[in-house]
């Protein structure tokens, strides 16, 4: 294994992905951004076949986290400087961002634990609802609402939860369908909900008291608001995914994986399954809370349509697509399939056949994802790593 | 209760339906003590192991592990008093690797718990580094090279491999009795030689363990267990050292003719 | 004529049990099929609700072209009605045989969790195809109505000649399927795969065939809950057949995943809380599935094997 080889590799191949991903939201094309498309594609294919290049990367990416991690932090930070003009797309990205932390969630239990959970955009609706409700109805601040938000998606994630500790596979998949929905037809059909016309008017965050999401002018420069709510959620995401990463280097994500891996061995090593279900219930949950709080004070509205069944299927879209059990590939499963489709506003009607079509032949064709999930490194005290 | 009695399973009766699976079963081990447990294909070997694990109730009798009775526990509680089995077709998280397996049996020895990986994150890492490398060691007393790739994904090793590691996995929990289901099926003599040499050498390394064997193949009992109890239809039929067994008249009848007319 | 208030109540006790009857009926067909799939692959078909729509659409077209036919007698075309619901209960058939061979047999010895999403995947496709192709196919469709609305009347309660005509087609292919399961041979063959699918195979019984007519029926016995659907409502959407597939299961689960019988139990059941809920509880209508999802919940926990289904012992 050449180590030296794998920083530039893995770097070049983030900024080319970036430029073509910026370019491709840049430009007002759609034949050059289908043209970015076919080329990102066969780009991506032809490093798949070039199994030394391939290596090189994955190689890169492993020994290089910390410089790679700066670089795609710098990189987000300057996303938004590209499109001040249209401040259309830096909502996009925004929303992107929103729901890689539901994606986030969701992945540790479909992806760590395997338990299809078809109902994480209910639980995104329930953090949205109370949020909104807490802000709007009972006039608190979003620092109040937020955490109550996340606190609340997290409790009813616990007792959905409690069901599924005796069901498997299709029993537990047909749990969250019900439940996502009951949670549905509850909040469309209960006055203080708002019903069907849902909540409107949730108001922007603000820091110490002062609102900071407002469009700013500075001379010539025109800032829109929704620039400072990327950099919001950014640091939201960040956080994030700084939880499930260490999550998923403990002993709890080890449990998760046991559990999906095989029940019975685990019974009998001690593992306690419910604690571990529960837990994943309830964390993936908190994810899916604070999702729905930054959602709803982004948009300013939530009705049920945001929370509907076909939501959190498009979630579990998100984590197969990018890569079960692989932060880095939910993330970009979950950017893709929300960025790459709004390009194409003009098919907005075959957004979902889209969906559909791209999770079959993700099924099919490569099943683990984009980026399949990873082997645990450890740091040893041995030096016995002769592994690959 | 006797002194020193580690397992003492007394009249068990396993039934599925109408079938007896055990059929008054009745099995007791020493602390330290090396028991083999044979007999024909489906004679109740496996379905004492999942009885005495939990993952199956029996249907009448008691099982007493270090005197209390666990008989109908579930798998978990069972596996916490320190009872550690491995599995006739081997069972492992295949998914993840050699390490990860090795790393999981000693979840017990462990209060894992998802607040203290967000908080006490450094604390968490130096665990692990010292767990992995107790695991290693263990692992490398069975194979050098399996602790030299730790890892390699599970579903990667060939099966023999994966006995060894699930072994090991058994033996990180720090048991009190270990239950070996066909732990050298598969294997060529020299490898079974080994791997009967290297449990015996954990056996002695762990102080006090009890250990029952199901074998097939009566010659690599003899080499290891101080007594066997050989099964038949469900039935306990003999019980003895090797040498006794050997001469039983039933037990040649339903076991070693059967041997003969096999090979 | 004035009515009394026992009589009001009496009314409305049977109409509800009509329209218990013809919902679960259609329940029924459809957990059915998923009780077939699943017992014979141990998969959940997710898509089911789109072979149950898709019918409804397929049915709908062909009805109406030969209603649109001028000079045809009354008689032909009543006997064309009938052949066009075949020919539409045969196309769906196909589409589930096609839809195992493409997106179910690759996901054969893969973890369950496969087959759920690639068939839900099929689910939304079928659903999207039919709203984006079908002319006008995102609005509410109309069912042909070839029956006159006349029929049987009791008192104030009728039961129409086309929910007579329905009643009985439904029946007929409940029956007729009951038959084929226990008296013919490939009946025989997929219930020994249904009890163990690698010994029918080692037996020499040619499982691909046995499955692609398992799901022939079973998608074929959907679309006849999809002209149901048509016939008694009138109105329909592409988006329906999510909801229906989702009972449809939730019938099966109930009655116990893997038993005929009782995927017709648990389709009544589940037919019953919500016209009942409906019915009978103030505000009830609209979140009349709220119920039956309670009672797949309470069902899930206490009962997960059904009503029928009998505990499996994991094989260790």
């Amino acid at each position: 294994m050449n180590k030296k080889n794998g920083f530039l590799p893995a770097l070049i191949t983030i900024v080319v992905s970036y430029v073509l991903l910026m370019l491709f939201m840049g430009v007002d094309n759609l034949i050059i951004s289908g043209a970015i498309i076919v080329f990102l594609v066969g780009g991506g294919f032809f490093i798949y076949r070039k199994k030394s290049l391939l290596d090189c990367i994955v190689a890169g990416f492993r020994d290089y986290k910390g410089s790679l991690l700066i670089t795609a932090v710098v990189l987000s930070v300057l996303l938004p400087l590209f499109f001040l003009k249209n401040h259309y797309i830096i909502h996009i990205f925004t929303l992107a961002l929103i729901y890689v932390i539901a994606s986030v969630g969701l992945n540790i239990q479909v992806g760590s634990a395997n338990m299809t959970n078809f109902s994480q955009g209910a639980f995104f609706g329930i953090g949205a609802y109370t949020s909104a409700l807490m802000t709007v109805k009972l006039g608190l601040s979003f620092w109040i609402a937020f955490p109550s938000a996340v606190l609340v998606a997290g409790i009813f994630g616990f007792l959905m939860g409690l069901p599924t500790l005796k069901t498997r596979e299709f029993h537990l998949s047909l749990v969250t369908i019900a439940f996502a929905y009951v949670a549905y037809l509850l909040i469309l059909n209960m006055r203080w909900t708002g019903g069907a016309d849902g909540i409107a008017g949730v108001p922007k965050p603000t820091i110490f008291g002062l609102s900071i999401f407002k469009t700013v002018r500075l001379g010539g420069l025109r800032i829109p608001w929704t620039t400072f709510y990327y950099y919001f959620t950014l640091l939201f995401v960040g956080i994030g995914i700084y939880f499930a990463w260490k999550l998923h280097n403990s002993w709890i994500a080890l449990g998760w994986n046991a559990i999906r891996e095989d029940e019975i061995s685990s019974k009998c090593y001690g593992l306690d399954l419910n604690k571990i279900k529960l837990s994943a219930f309830f964390i993936g949950s908190l994810y899916a809370g604070a999702a729905g709080s930054l959602y709803v004070h982004f948009v300013g509205f939530i009705s049920t349509e945001s929370m509907a069944f076909s939501v959190g299927l498009l979630m579990v879209c998100m984590v197969i697509l990018g890569g079960m059990d692989n932060i880095l590939g939910v993330i970009l499963g979950t950017v893709l399939l929300i960025v790459i489709p709004e390009k194409f506003r003009a098919f907005q009607d075959f957004r979902l056949l889209f969906y559909g079509i791209i999770l079959i032949l993700m099924l099919i064709f490569r099943p683990q994802g984009l980026i399949p999930k990873k082997v645990r490194r450890y740091s040893l005290s041995t030096g016995g790593d002769h592994g690959k | 209760m006797e002194n020193n009695r580690l397992l003492s399973a007394e009249n068990i009766i396993m039934s599925f339906g109408g079938l007896k699976a055990l059929n008054d079963v009745s099995i007791s081990l020493k602390d330290n003590e090396i028991l083999g447990l044979i007999g024909p294909n489906g004679s109740g070997k496996t379905t004492f192991f999942n009885v005495v694990t939990g993952i199956y109730a029996p249907t009448e009798g008691n099982i007493f592990f270090l005197d209390s009775d666990i008989a109908g526990s579930s798998p978990q509680d069972v596996a916490r008093r320190g009872v550690l089995r491995t599995f006739q077709t081997s069972r492992l998280w295949l998914e993840l690797s050699i390490l990860d397996n090795l790393l999981l049996g000693m979840w017990m020895r462990e209060k894992p718990n998802s607040l203290t990986a967000i908080l006490r994150y450094r604390k968490v890492k130096e665990d692990f580094r010292v767990k992995a490398a107790e695991a290693l060691e263990y692992m490398a007393v069975f194979s050098e090279e399996l602790a030299g790739s730790p890892y390699r994904q599970v579903k990667e090793l060939a099966l023999v491999d994966r006995r060894r590691v699930e072994i090991c996995r058994a033996l990180l929990a720090r048991p009190r009795l270990l239950l070996l289901d066909e732990p050298a099926a598969g294997m060529d003599p020299s490898e079974t030689r080994e791997l009967m040499r290297d449990i015996r050498k954990m056996q002695e390394k762990a102080k006090s363990l009890g250990v029952i064997i199901i074998e097939h193949d009566m010659d690599v009992i003899s080499d290891i267990a101080e007594r066997v109890v050989v099964f038949n239809f469900g039935r306990k039929i003999a019980e003895g050292t090797f040498g006794e067994i050997r001469k039983n008249k039933e037990v040649r009848e339903a076991y070693l003719g059967k041997e003969y007319a096999d090979a | 004529m004035r009515l009394s208030q026992e009589d009001i109540v009496l009314i409305t006790l049977m109409l509800q049990l009509k329209n218990t009857l013809m919902l679960g009926l259609q329940y029924s067909l459809i957990s059915i099929g998923f009780t077939l799939f699943f017992g014979m692959l141990n998969v959940v078909v997710f898509c089911h609700g789109g072979f149950y729509i898709l019918a409804t659409f397929i049915g709908t077209a062909l009805v109406s072209l030969v209603l649109g036919l001028s000079g045809v007698s009354p008689v032909l075309s009543g006997m064309l009605v009938f052949l066009m619901l075949f020919l539409a209960m045969s196309l769906t058939g196909l589409t589930g045989v096609l839809v195992e061979r493409t997106t179910i047999k690759p996901f054969r010895s893969s973890p369950p969790v496969m087959p759920i999403l690639s068939t839900m995947a099929v689910g939304i496709i079928l659903e999207q195809l039919l709203k984006l192709f079908y002319p006008e196919g995102a609005n509410p469709q109309v069912f042909p109505q070839f029956f006159s609305n006349r029929g049987l009347s009791f008192g104030e309660f009728t039961i129409s000649n086309s929910e007579l005509v329905i009643l009985l087609v439904a029946v007929v292919s409940l029956t007729l399927m009951f038959l084929f399961i226990k008296k013919t041979k490939i009946g025989s063959q997929v219930v020994a795969i249904s009890q163990d699918f690698e010994a029918a195979s080692m037996m020499g019984i040619n499982v691909d065939r046995a499955v692609s007519i398992t799901f022939f029926i079973g998608a074929a016995l959907a679309a006849v809950a999809g002209f149901m659907n048509g016939i008694y409502y009138t109105v329909f959407r592409y988006d329906m057949g999510t909801i229906a597939g989702i009972k449809g299961f939730s019938g099966a689960v109930v009655g116990g995943l893997g038993s005929v019988f009782g995927a017709v139990i648990g389709g009544f059941l589940m037919a019953f809380v919500e016209t009942f809920a409906a019915g009978y509880i103030p505000g009830g209508s609209a979140i009349r599935d709220v119920f039956s999802f309670l009672v797949v919940l309470l069902f899930l926990i206490f009962r997960p094997s059904g009503i029928i289904g009998q505990k499996s012992i994991e094989k260790v």
